[in-house]
C-alpha cells in the first residue's frame, strides 16, 4: 500500500466539509442566485437529497472493496482494460478540477486584493506547501485540517454574524416565484460542487473504522447545506438584486462588516484565513490526484508523483484560462463532463458491480 | 579504520586486563598511564615487622576528602596491618570489616584507572591480584538553589546542581517508590560522563526506554560536557527549529513529567536533566500553572498563547497592512502611523528589521555582560537607542513599540525562544515581500512541519492535533486537577488512567 497512515472517522466530518466549502461558499452564490434569484437557497437543499444518495453509492462500492479505491476497483468491476481507461479519466479529472480549483483561488488573490501581483505568484505561493504536505502523507493533511478547521468554521460565522445588521430579510421576498427551469438551471449549477464528495472513494480505504464512514459522510453533507443556505441567505438579505452584479458576494459580504465603528474592511484578514481553507482543499484535491496516478501506474512510492503532478496543476492552472471570465464561463460548459465524471462512474460503477454480484461473478 | 580511532587506539588508555600480583607492577603500571600527573597521590604504607607488608593507597587530591581517607582507610589498615598477617588481612577485606560503605573489590586495571578518576580511594596490597576501591570522593560543589531561569512565584524552589548524585536524590524526595529505576550509562571516550536513564516502571512506556537506549548507544563522541550535547544527539528532528527533547532545571517539573509517562535523562555535571518526549504544547505550560487554581492558570496560559501569536504576527502583519493591505486599518490609526513615519528614511521593513536585530543584540548582550556593567547596558539599550533612535527620526515610534512588545511577549514562553526568534525574521521578510499572503502560506509550512514531527514516536502537536479529548483538558486551558484522570494518551501506555475522582460533596 501506498498510503500508510490511517485517519480517525471523527475527521471525516471536517475533511468533506473542506473539500466542498471553501470555493463554493465562493462561486456558489452568484451562480445561481443568477439563475434562480432570491430562491437559490431551494437548489441547494435540493441537491442535499442528491448528494445523501450519491454518497450512499460511493460508500457502498467502498464497503464491497474494502482497502481499494475507485482506481483499484474500476479494474476488478470492468476488467482489466475498461477499468485502466476509467480509472484514467479520473485521474485526469482530479488534476484538472485541482487545476480550476488552483486557478479560482489565484483569481481571488490577484483581482480584489494584490492587483499588481501576477497570478503565478499565487500559483506557485500555494503549490509549494501543497507539495510538501502531500509528501508527507494523508495524516498529515488530517491534522493540519484538525488546527485550521476550527479557525475556519469560527471565521465563517463571524462573517455571518456580524453581517447580520445590514440583511433585509424582505429582500428574500417573494418565495417561490421563480419557474421551474431556472430553479432547475441553479440546481444544475451547484453539481459540480457537490460532486466532489466522490473524492471519498479516494479516501475510504484509510478511514480506521470504515463501517461509521457512512454516518460521518452524512453529518458532514447536512452541515454542508446548511451552510450553503445561511451563506446564500445572508448574501440575498444583505444584496438583494445587487448579488448578481458581483463576482465574490461573499466577499463583499466581509467587507461591510464594521465592529464599533473602529474594526472595518476586516476582508483581509477574514480572507487570508480563507487562504487556509483553501489550502486544505487543494492539497486533499493534490493527494487524492497524485495517489490515484500512482496507482493506476501501480508505483510504490508516491513522492515523485506528488511533485510531478504538483508542477502540472501549477502550469496546467495558469495555462488554460486567461481570464476571470473565461474561467467562469467555462465553469458551466464543464458542469456537464464533471458530473459524468465524478457522480457517473462511481453510480456506473455500482451498478455494474450489483449486476455482476446478481448473476454470481461478484 | 577512521582517524579517529588509530588515534584512540595509539592513545589507548588501560587495558582490560587482569592486575598483577606484584604491588611494585601494579603501581608501575598504573603511574605510567597517569603520566606522572602531580594530582594522582600515591600512599605507601610499609610495615616492617616479620610480614613484611606493603600496601599502597590511591587516589586524586582533590577528588577526595583527605580527613576521610585518612580516618577511614588508613587508621583501620594500619590498626590491622600491624598485627595480622598478610591473608588475615585480605580476609579481612574481604569481609568488609574495616566497616566501610560503598567498598568494593576490583579485578581488572580498567576498572581501577576508572575508579581514581570519579574520586574513588584505591587500596593495593602486596601479593593480592585484585584491588579494593572505596568512595571517598568530595569536592566544592554548588548548594541546591533556586533555578534563575525558571523562577516561581508558588511552588518548590529547588533547582537541580551539577552533581548527578544531588540530582537523583531531589528526584527520589518526590517520588517514594522502588518503581522508580535510575540505569545509569557511560557517554563520552575521555569525559566517561555518567548518564541516568529515570523512568517509573509500569508509567513509561518500555518501548520507550528501548528506543532511549538504543540512540544512547549510538552515540560516539569524546566528550559530553552538558546535558546539551545528549539532546542534540538523540533529538528526532535535528534540522528542525523546534526543540523536540525538553529540559527543566526544577525537580518537580522532573517528575510531573516522569509521572507522566516520560523518561528523565540525568547528565553529570549539568543541572538541565533532559526529559521525552517533549511536545510543543509543554512549551507553554509552566509548573505553577498547576499550584495555582484553575481559573487564572488557564488565562495565563491563553495569555502565553496569546504572546505567541503577538510574536510571530504583530511585526510582520504589521509590515504587511502598511506596505500591502492600508485598507484594513482602520483611518486615524493609519493616519496616525502614517504621522510618526514622516521623515524616516528607512521603508518601514528595513526599520523593523534593524529594530529587531537590536534587540537581539540587547538581549544577548543582557546575558554577555559582566553584572556590575549591567546597569549602564540597560540604561543605553533602553533609553539611548529607543528614545534617541526616534529623536533623531531614524525609526518611527511604531515600529520602537512593536519591537518592545514582541520582544517582551516572547519572553512569556522562553522555552521556544530560539524558534521564535528565527520565525519572527522570516514572516517579517515575507510580510514585506507578499503581504499576508506570504505570512499565511509561511504559516501553513510551518504548521505543516509541526504536525508532521515526531518526538520519540509521540505526535508533536498532540493533543492539539491529532485531537485528543482527555488530553485537551491540559493543553492550552488547564482544567481543574479532578477532571486530569489520565496521562498524556500521545505518550503511549495503554493504562493511563492515573487517579478516580468520586464526586466531592461537602456537607454545609
Amino acid at each position: 500500500m501506498l498510503e500508510k497512515g490511517k485517519i480517525s472517522y471523527k475527521h471525516l466530518i471536517s475533511i468533506i466539509f473542506m473539500i466542498v466549502s471553501p470555493t463554493a461558499i465562493l462561486y456558489l452564490p452568484s451562480m445561481t442566485y443568477r439563475e434562480a434569484k432570491q430562491d437559490s437557497f431551494i437548489p441547494i437543499i435540493m441537491i442535499t437529497i442528491v448528494t445523501l444518495f450519491f454518497a450512499q453509492v460511493v460508500i457502498s462500492l467502498g464497503h464491497m472493496y474494502q482497502n481499494k479505491t475507485i482506481i483499484q476497483y474500476s479494474q476488478d468491476i470492468l476488467g482489466k482494460a475498461l477499468g485502466k481507461i476509467t480509472g484514467l479519466i479520473f485521474c485526469l479529472f482530479l488534476v484538472h478540477v485541482n487545476s480550476v480549483i488552483i486557478r479560482e483561488f489565484a483569481e481571488l488573490l490577484a483581482g480584489p486584493f494584490m492587483k499588481l501581483t501576477p497570478l503565478w505568484f499565487f500559483v506557485i505561493g500555494i503549490i509549494l506547501p501543497s507539495i510538501y504536505a502531500v509528501i508527507k502523507g494523508l495524516e498529515v493533511i488530517d491534522r493540519v485540517n484538525q488546527i485550521i478547521f476550527p479557525i475556519y468554521i469560527i471565521f465563517l460565522s463571524a462573517i455571518v454574524l456580524l453581517s447580520y445588521k445590514d440583511m433585509d430579510f424582505r429582500n428574500t421576498m417573494p418565495v417561490f416565484t421563480q419557474d421551474i427551469t431556472s430553479i432547475m438551471n441553479g440546481f444544475y449549477r451547484t453539481f459540480i460542487w457537490f460532486g466532489e464528495v466522490a473524492l471519498l472513494s479516494m479516501i475510504m480505504p484509510y478511514v480506521n473504522m470504515p463501517k461509521k464512514v457512512k454516518k460521518m459522510t452524512f453529518i458532514s453533507i447536512i452541515y454542508l447545506v446548511l451552510l450553503g443556505a445561511i451563506v446564500n441567505i445572508a448574501i440575498i438579505t444583505t444584496f438583494g438584486k445587487n448579488t448578481q452584479n458581483l463576482s465574490y458576494p461573499f466577499l463583499s459580504l466581509a467587507r461591510y462588516i464594521s465592529v464599533a465603528n473602529f474594526f472595518e474592511r476586516l476582508d483581509s484578514i477574514i480572507m487570508f484565513m480563507w487562504i487556509s481553507g483553501v489550502f486544505i482543499k487543494i492539497t486533499i484535491f493534490h493527494y487524492c490526484a497524485t495517489l490515484a496516478i500512482a496507482q493506476w501506474l501501480e508505483l510504490k512510492d508516491y513522492r515523485i508523483t506528488a511533485v510531478v503532478t504538483g508542477i502540472v496543476m501549477a502550469v496546467l492552472s495558469i495555462t488554460l484560462w486567461s481570464n476571470l471570465t473565461q474561467l467562469k464561463n467555462q465553469l458551466i460548459t464543464l458542469t456537464l463532463p464533471y458530473t459524468i465524471i465524478q457522480m457517473g462512474i462511481p453510480v456506473v460503477l455500482f451498478i455494474v458491480a450489483k449486476i455482476k454480484k446478481g448473476l454470481g461473478y461478484g | 579504520m577512521t582517524q579517529y580511532d588509530k588515534n584512540s587506539r595509539k592513545y589507548q588508555d588501560a587495558k582490560h586486563e587482569k592486575l598483577f600480583k606484584d604491588i611494585d607492577e601494579n603501581v608501575q603500571t598504573i603511574k605510567a598511564l597517569f603520566r606522572n600527573s602531580f594530582d594522582v597521590l600515591f600512599q605507601e604504607i610499609n610495615i616492617v615487622n616479620e610480614n613484611k607488608l606493603k600496601a599502597v593507597i590511591i587516589f586524586i587530591n582533590g577528588l577526595t576528602s583527605k580527613s576521610s581517607i585518612e580516618s577511614n582507610v588508613v587508621k583501620p589498615l594500619l590498626a590491622h596491618i600491624n598485627t595480622t598477617s598478610k591473608e588475615a588481612l585480605i580476609d579481612l577485606l574481604d569481609k568488609n570489616e574495616l566497616m566501610l560503605t560503598d567498598f568494593t573489590p576490583c579485578d581488572y586495571l580498567d576498572q581501577t584507572i576508572e575508579a581514581i578518576l570519579v574520586g574513588r580511594t584505591i587500596i593495593l596490597i602486596d601479593g593480592c591480584d585484585y584491588a579494593f576501591e572505596m568512595d571517598t570522593s568530595h569536592w566544592k560543589e554548588r548548594d541546591v538553589t533556586e533555578p534563575n531561569a525558571e523562577s516561581v512565584v508558588r511552588g518548590p524552589r529547588e533547582g537541580f546542581t551539577e552533581n548527578m548524585i544531588t540530582n537523583t536524590a531531589l528526584i527520589r524526595r518526590k517520588i517514594k517508590t522502588p518503581r522508580l529505576t535510575f540505569e545509569s550509562l557511560k557517554i563520552g571516550k575521555l569525559t566517561q560522563t555518567q548518564v541516568i536513564i529515570a523512568s517509573i516502571e509500569g508509567v513509561t512506556n518500555n518501548n520507550l526506554i528501548k528506543e532511549m537506549k538504543i540512540r544512547l548507544s549510538r552515540i560516539d563522541t569524546d566528550s559530553v560536557l552538558d546535558a546539551g550535547y545528549i539532546e542534540q544527539f538523540i533529538e528526532d528532528e535535528p534540522f528542525s527549529l523546534f526543540p523536540t527533547v525538553g529540559f527543566s532545571e526544577k525537580p518537580d517539573v522532573i517528575a510531573s513529567k516522569l509521572l507522566e509517562g516520560r523518561i528523565a535523562l540525568i547528565v553529570d555535571g549539568s543541572p538541565d536533566v533532559l526529559s521525552v518526549p517533549h511536545l510543543f504544547i509543554e512549551t507553554i505550560q509552566s509548573s505553577e500553572d498547576y499550584y495555582t487554581r484553575p481559573w487564572y492558570a488557564s488565562f495565563i496560559r491563553l495569555l502565553r498563547l496569546l504572546s505567541l501569536i503577538i510574536v510571530l504576527y504583530f511585526p510582520s502583519v504589521y509590515i504587511a497592512a502598511q506596505t500591502y493591505h492600508q485598507e484594513m486599518l482602520p483611518t486615524q490609526l493609519f493616519i496616525t502611523m502614517a504621522a510618526s513615519k514622516e521623515g524616516v528614511p528607512f521603508p518601514a521593513v528595513i526599520e523593523l528589521l534593524i529594530m529587531s536585530v537590536l534587540f537581539e543584540i540587547l538581549k544577548e548582550a543582557g546575558v554577555r555582560m559582566p553584572k556590575p556593567i549591567g546597569l549602564a547596558v540597560n540604561i543605553v539599550g533602553a533609553l539611548v537607542l529607543g528614545e534617541a533612535a526616534v529623536e533623531a527620526g531614524l525609526v518611527s515610534s511604531p515600529i520602537v513599540m512593536i519591537t518592545a512588545l514582541a520582544g517582551i511577549a516572547g519572553f512569556t514562553i522562553y522555552p521556544l525562544n530560539d524558534s521564535i526568534t528565527f520565525l519572527r525574521f522570516a514572516f517579517i521578510i515575507l510580510g514585506a515581500v507578499s503581504g499576508l499572503f506570504g505570512i499565511t502560506i509561511g504559516s501553513i509550512f510551518v504548521l505543516i512541519h509541526l504536525v508532521s514531527i515526531r518526538s520519540f514516536g509521540a505526535p508533536y502537536m498532540s493533543p492539539l492535533a491529532p485531537r485528543n479529548k482527555n488530553g485537551l483538558i491540559d493543553s492550552i486551558i488547564r482544567g481543574p486537577l479532578w477532571m486530569m484522570n489520565h496521562r498524556p494518551r500521545a505518550i503511549g501506555w495503554k493504562n493511563n488512567r492515573k487517579q478516580r475522582i468520586h464526586k466531592l460533596k461537602y456537607k454545609k
